[in-house]
């Protein structure tokens, strides 16, 4: 019981100091790994609070899709902001 | 390498900050969990979500239930239904947005791409039909198991993504996947969306009694059913049919927006939106 917890507090705690680092990241590629990252820590929570649609949901949407776009129009602008 | 021509990428107050946030973060938590930012809504299971629980799957009270025994899919498609359909309509918006701004270009069909090498390919290969199949089993069990029409859309427009990345995008035009044919599947699925919404109305038309729209089973003053089971198998009536159209639809709209997106930077064949000419 105390462990799925422990896990959920781990996680929540990461993905805050992930959010300030793609916040401060001056490279945006790895911004860009970093809310991958975010949606990582997040689909875990989802899944100990047995939000199984969420999940399923929150998996190709936060992981895949978002960093794709996010890195198609890096390519077509700058990859560093200034 | 000398170590001090690495340069440290954060500093430590970066460090610093971050920490603070996270040890906010959970002391705020902790005082929520208290009570301390307000009165905390009550454990037990409320009246709406009572009702819902018990009738999502309920034989013995046919004018009540929707045979679907996933109570997510039940409230999303039957309970909630018209909510749905313009949720549907908000991404739909969007992608004819997308589709209305970048107008003025044409797939660049004559350069051949190589892709990346033999060992990414073969195992993309694979990756990719494992996908589709999942996809495919969401989407049709969405009314027995979790999951249900905008997930498995959004795991088979992941397989263009993989595609494209993989193999390249003239693989995909080969394979016959293109923007027009796209955008002819959306609209496709979405006005059978609407039609299958509006076929309970025939029933108005004919005299036989009055209808809802979006109606899934027998209602109280209505004899109009969906079907309800398919041989043994709960068919959760239009929570199947929704489940499958909106993968369709969401699947056809993200492959859309990705392949529009990623147009070549010297192949545009008009200026985008068409102001100056």
């Amino acid at each position: 019981m105390l462990i799925p917890i422990l896990i959920v507090l781990i996680a929540s705690m990461l993905s805050v100091i992930m959010a300030y680092l793609t916040v401060i990241e001056k490279d945006l590629l790895l911004a860009t790994i970093y809310i991958a990252f975010i949606g990582i820590l997040y689909t875990l929570i989802y899944y100990i609070l047995l939000a199984a649609d969420v999940v399923l949901a929150y998996i190709p949407v936060s992981s895949i899709l978002l960093p794709i776009i996010v890195i198609i129009v890096l390519k077509k602008s700058k990859r560093l902001e200034e | 390498m000398n170590s001090r021509r690495i340069r440290m990428r954060y500093r430590k107050r970066d460090i610093l900050v971050a920490m603070s946030l996270a040890i906010l973060t959970l002391a705020l938590a902790m005082v929520l969990n208290i009570g301390g930012l307000g009165i905390l809504p009550p454990r037990t299971l409320r009246g709406l979500a009572r009702s819902i629980v018990v009738n999502a799957y309920n034989p013995w009270n046919t004018t009540l239930t929707s045979y679907s025994l996933n109570a997510v899919s039940a409230v999303i498609w039957d309970y909630r239904g018209i909510d749905t359909i313009f949720e549907t309509a908000v991404l739909m918006a969007a992608i004819t947005g997308v589709a209305t701004i970048l107008r003025g270009i044409t797939d660049a069909r004559e350069s051949r791409g190589r892709g990346m090498s033999i060992i990414v390919k073969s195992s993309t290969k694979i990756v990719v039909i494992l996908t589709l199949i999942g996809s495919a089993s969401l989407s049709i069990h969405g009314h027995l198991t979790p999951g249900g029409g905008f997930q498995a859309g959004s795991a088979i427009a992941v397989t263009a993504s993989l595609i494209i990345i993989a193999f390249s995008l003239q693989f995909l035009y080969r394979l016959g996947i293109s923007r027009e044919l796209m955008l002819k599947i959306r609209y496709a699925a979405l006005m059978t969306i609407l039609i299958i919404a509006l076929v309970p109305l025939v029933l108005i038309v004919l005299g036989f009694g009055y209808a809802y729209i979006l109606q899934n089973q027998v209602k109280e003053d209505s004899v109009f059913s969906m079907p309800s089971k398919f041989f043994t198998t709960p068919l959760a009536g239009t929570v199947f049919i929704f489940n499958v159209l909106e993968t369709i639809t969401v699947a056809s709209a993200i492959t859309y927006a990705i392949l529009t997106i990623l147009v070549y930077e010297g192949d545009k064949s008009s200026h985008v939106g068409g102001l100056n000419e």
